[in-house]
C-alpha cells in the first residue's frame, strides 16, 4: 500500500480544531463592520468570514459525528507499521530550533544565526562536527552569493546593522 | 525588429542565459516567476530590442516550468502554479524516478507552450472577445469550479479537503477587505493588514512540514535524499507522453483557455487540467500515487496558460497576472504597439514576438535539462543536509518576498499547521488553493451582487454561468451517482 495515501480516519482532535477555529473566526468577525461604503447589494466585509466560520463549525461537528460512527463500526485498532522506527522528538527539536532561529536572525544576525542553526541541527541529526560546520559555512556562502549578489534580493539584517567586509551580512 | 536577427549569437546567447537564470530563480522556493521576470527586465534594456524582448519572454516561460523542480524533488512548489505538480511528481521522486517525472514535465511544458503560442497566433482576437464575456459571476463560478476540482482530486476524505479549502479562504480574509479595505482579523497589527501571503504559507505547508515528517526517520537521514535514480529517462518519457497524448492535448487546451481569462492564471489552469484529466482518465485511482497523467496534466496546462494570458494582454492591453503585466510593460518600453495592429502580418510586430515565443519553447529544453541535472546533483547529498538546507531556504525564501520577517513567522506557523493537518489525513493543497482563490471568489461575488443590486438570479441564469454551474454539479454529483449505480448493478 502506498505510504503517502492519506487515510480518511476520524479524529476527535481534528474535529475540535475545525470547530475551535470556526468559532474563533465567528467570534472576531463581530469586530468587522457589517456594511461597506458601497451600494446596496454588497453583503459587506463581515458576511463572508461569518458564513465560512459557520461552515467550519458545522463541518467540524459533522466530522465528529462521523468519527463516532466509525469508532462504533471499527473492528480493531489500525496498525501503523512505521510507528516503531519514528522519533517524534526529532521533529519537536527541529521545530524549537527553527522557532528560536527566526527571531535570532533579526538580533544576532543572519550569518551567525544560520551557522549556529545548521551546525547544531546537522550534529543533532547525526553528522560529525567538522562536516556540520563545513556544510554550514558552504550553505551560508551560497545563500549570500545567490540572494545578495546574484538575485540582488536583500537578506535579513541584524539589529545593529553590522556588515562584514565585502558587503557580506553579519 | 527583424526575425532574421533572432538567430544572431548576440541575441541567442543572452536569451539562453536569461532562461537559465529563470530556471534557477523559479526553482528557488520563495522566488517567484514574477520576481524572475522583474529581475531580468533592467538587464534587457541594455540589449537590442530582439534580445531584450527574447530575454523577458524566455524568463516568463522558464520560471513557470522551473517551479516544478523543487515541487518534485522536495515537495516545495517553486511557484503557486507548481503546487499541482507536487501531488504526483513527488511520488515519482520518492521511488527514485524524479528525473523521469521532470523529463516528462519538461517535454510537456514545451508542448503546452507550443500549443498556447499556436492558439495565440491563430485565434487570439476571437478568443479575446470570448474572454470579454466573462464578468463577475462567471469569474466567481470559474474560481469555485477550480477550488472544487482541487478538492476532488486530492487523496483522502472529500470533507477534510473541503474544510481545508474553507480554512484557506478564511485565511485569505485576514487583512484589508477586498472591496472596502476595512481591516479584518488584524488585531491592530499593521503586518496583518497586508494579510497572510500565500507564498510563505505554501513554503511552510509543503516544505517545513515535510522536513518535520522526514527528520523523524533517523535510519533514512544518512541516505541520499533522492535515492538511486533511473538511468534512461528520455525514451520512456517520450513513450509516456505518446501514450497519454490525449491528456497532453486536453490539458494544453484547458490551460490556454483558462490562461486567456484575465486574473485566472497558471495556478488555476494547472489544477483545472489536473482535475479534468483525473475525471476523464481510465485510471483515476492512480492520480496522487505517482501517475504519469498526474504529471502531464498540470505541466502541459501551466505553460499553455502563460501563452494564453497573452491573448487579452496583446489584444486589449489587459494583463491577467503580474508576470504578463511586467512583460507587457517591457514590450511597451521597446516600442511595441499593443492592440489589433500587432496582428497585422505586414506591419505588425506580432510575427517577431510569436517567433520568439515559439523558439523559447524549444530553448526551454536545454535550459530546463540543465536545471533538472543540477538539482539532481543536490539530491545526491545525504538527506539530513538537504533537509536542513530546506529549512534555511524556507526562511530566506519567505523573507525575500517583501523583506519582512513577519512572512517568516507566517511560514513557520503554516509549517506547524501543515504538519498537524497532514498527520490527521487532511491534504494541504486545498488550503493553499483556498488562499489563492479566496480573494477572487469573494471579490467577484460581492462585485456581482453590487452590480445586480443584490439580485442572485443572474448568478444562475447568465449563459456562461449556466454552463459553469452545470459542470460543477456534474463534477459533484456524477461520481457518487456512478458508484451507486455500480453497487445496484452488482446486487
Amino acid at each position: 500500500m502506498n505510504q503517502t495515501r492519506l487515510r480518511s480516519t476520524g479524529d476527535v482532535s481534528l474535529s475540535l480544531f475545525w470547530i475551535g477555529l470556526g468559532l474563533f473566526f465567528l467570534w472576531f468577525a463581530r469586530d468587522i463592520p457589517q456594511a461597506s461604503f458601497t451600494s446596496e447589494g454588497d453583503p459587506g466585509p463581515r458576511a463572508f468570514p461569518q458564513w465560512l466560520g459557520l461552515a467550519l463549525v458545522i463541518g467540524g461537528i459533522w466530522e465528529l459525528i462521523r468519527h463516532r460512527q466509525s469508532q462504533q463500526a471499527a473492528t480493531g485498532p489500525s496498525v501503523d507499521e512505521d510507528r516503531h522506527s519514528r522519533r517524534p522528538l526529532n521533529a519537536l527539536i527541529v521545530l524549537i530550533a527553527v522557532g528560536l532561529y527566526i527571531p535570532a536572525v533579526s538580533w544576532i544576525g543572519f550569518s551567525v544565526a544560520t551557522l549556529m542553526l545548521v551546525t547544531g541541527l546537522l550534529r543533532f541529526l547525526g553528522s560529525r562536527w567538522w562536516l556540520s560546520a563545513a556544510v554550514a559555512v558552504s550553505l551560508l556562502g551560497l545563500i549570500q552569493l545567490l540572494f545578495g549578489y546574484g538575485f540582488n534580493v536583500p537578506l535579513p539584517t541584524n539589529h545593529w546593522g553590522l556588515v562584514l567586509p565585502g558587503g557580506f551580512l553579519f | 525588429m527583424e526575425i532574421a536577427n533572432l538567430y544572431d549569437w548576440n541575441v541567442l546567447i543572452p536569451w539562453l542565459a536569461a532562461m537559465v537564470f529563470g530556471v534557477f530563480v523559479g526553482s528557488t522556493p520563495g522566488l517567484t516567476a514574477t520576481m524572475a521576470v522583474a529581475l531580468i527586465v533592467p538587464i534587457s534594456y541594455y540589449m537590442s530590442p530582439e534580445a531584450g524582448i527574447a530575454m523577458v519572454i524566455g524568463v516568463s516561460f522558464t520560471a513557470i516550468f522551473a517551479g516544478d523542480i523543487p515541487a518534485t524533488y522536495l515537495r516545495i512548489p517553486g511557484t503557486p502554479a507548481s503546487a499541482a505538480a507536487t501531488l504526483d511528481g513527488h511520488e515519482f521522486a520518492k521511488r527514485g524516478e524524479g528525473r523521469y517525472a521532470l523529463t516528462i514535465n519538461l517535454l510537456c511544458s514545451c508542448l503546452g507552450g507550443l500549443f498556447g503560442v499556436a492558439v495565440l497566433m491563430l485565434v487570439a482576437p476571437q478568443l479575446a472577445q470570448f474572454a470579454l464575456k466573462f464578468s463577475f459571476f462567471e469569474y466567481f463560478w470559474l474560481s469555485v469550479c477550480g477550488l472544487v476540482l482541487g478538492i476532488m482530486v486530492c487523496q483522502g476524505s472529500a470533507l477534510k479537503g473541503a474544510l481545508a479549502a474553507v480554512l484557506g479562504i478564511l485565511f485569505s480574509t485576514v487583512g484589508g477587505d477586498v472591496i472596502s479595505y476595512q481591516p479584518r482579523y488584524t488585531f491592530g497589527d499593521e503586518n496583518m493588514l497586508a494579510g497572510l501571503r500565500f507564498i510563505p504559507a505554501m513554503i511552510g505547508l509543503f516544505g517545513l512540514s515535510e522536513v518535520l515528517r522526514n527528520v523523524q526517520r533517523p535510519d533514512a537521514l544518512g541516505q541520499s535524499a533522492g535515492g538511486p535514480e533511473r538511468k534512461k529517462v528520455l525514451r520512456p518519457a517520450l513513450r509516456a507522453i505518446w501514450k497519454h497524448k490525449r491528456t497532453v492535448a486536453q490539458s494544453a487546451a484547458a490551460g490556454t483557455v483558462i490562461g486567456a481569462l484575465p486574473g485566472a492564471g497558471a495556478d488555476i489552469a494547472a489544477w483545472g487540467a489536473y482535475g479534468i484529466s483525473q475525471k476523464t482518465s481510465r485510471h483515476p485511482e492512480q492520480f496522487g500515487q505517482g501517475s504519469e497523467e498526474g504529471v502531464i496534466a498540470p505541466t502541459s496546462a501551466n505553460n499553455a496558460a502563460v501563452a494564453g494570458a497573452w491573448i487579452p494582454a496583446l489584444v486589449f492591453g489587459i494583463p491577467g497576472d503580474a508576470v504578463t503585466a511586467i512583460v507587457l510593460g517591457a514590450l511597451t518600453i521597446f516600442g511595441i504597439q499593443i492592440g489589433s495592429s500587432l496582428f497585422d502580418p505586414v506591419t505588425g510586430e506580432g510575427p517577431v514576438i510569436f517567433r520568439i515565443a515559439l523558439i523559447t519553447q524549444l530553448l526551454l529544453l536545454p535550459a530546463g535539462y540543465l536545471g533538472i541535472r543540477s538539482f539532481g546533483l543536490v539530491m545526491r547529498l545525504p538527506r539530513r543536509i538537504v533537509l536542513v538546507a530546506v529549512v534555511v531556504f524556507s526562511v530566506v525564501g519567505s523573507y525575500a518576498l517583501y523583506n519582512n520577517i513577519f512572512d517568516v513567522y507566517v511560514m513557520f506557523a503554516f509549517g506547524l499547521l501543515g504538519y498537524f493537518l497532514e498527520s490527521r489525513g487532511v491534504p494541504p493543497a486545498p488550503l493553499i488553493l483556498g488562499m489563492i482563490l479566496g480573494p477572487l471568489i469573494e471579490d467577484k461575488l460581492r462585485a456581482g451582487l453590487v452590480s445586480t443590486g443584490g439580485d442572485l438570479l443572474p448568478m444562475f441564469t447568465q449563459p456562461i454561468c449556466v454552463v459553469l454551474v452545470g459542470l460543477l454539479l456534474a463534477t459533484l454529483l456524477l461520481p457518487p451517482l456512478a458508484r451507486r449505480l455500480k453497487k445496484a448493478q452488482h446486487r
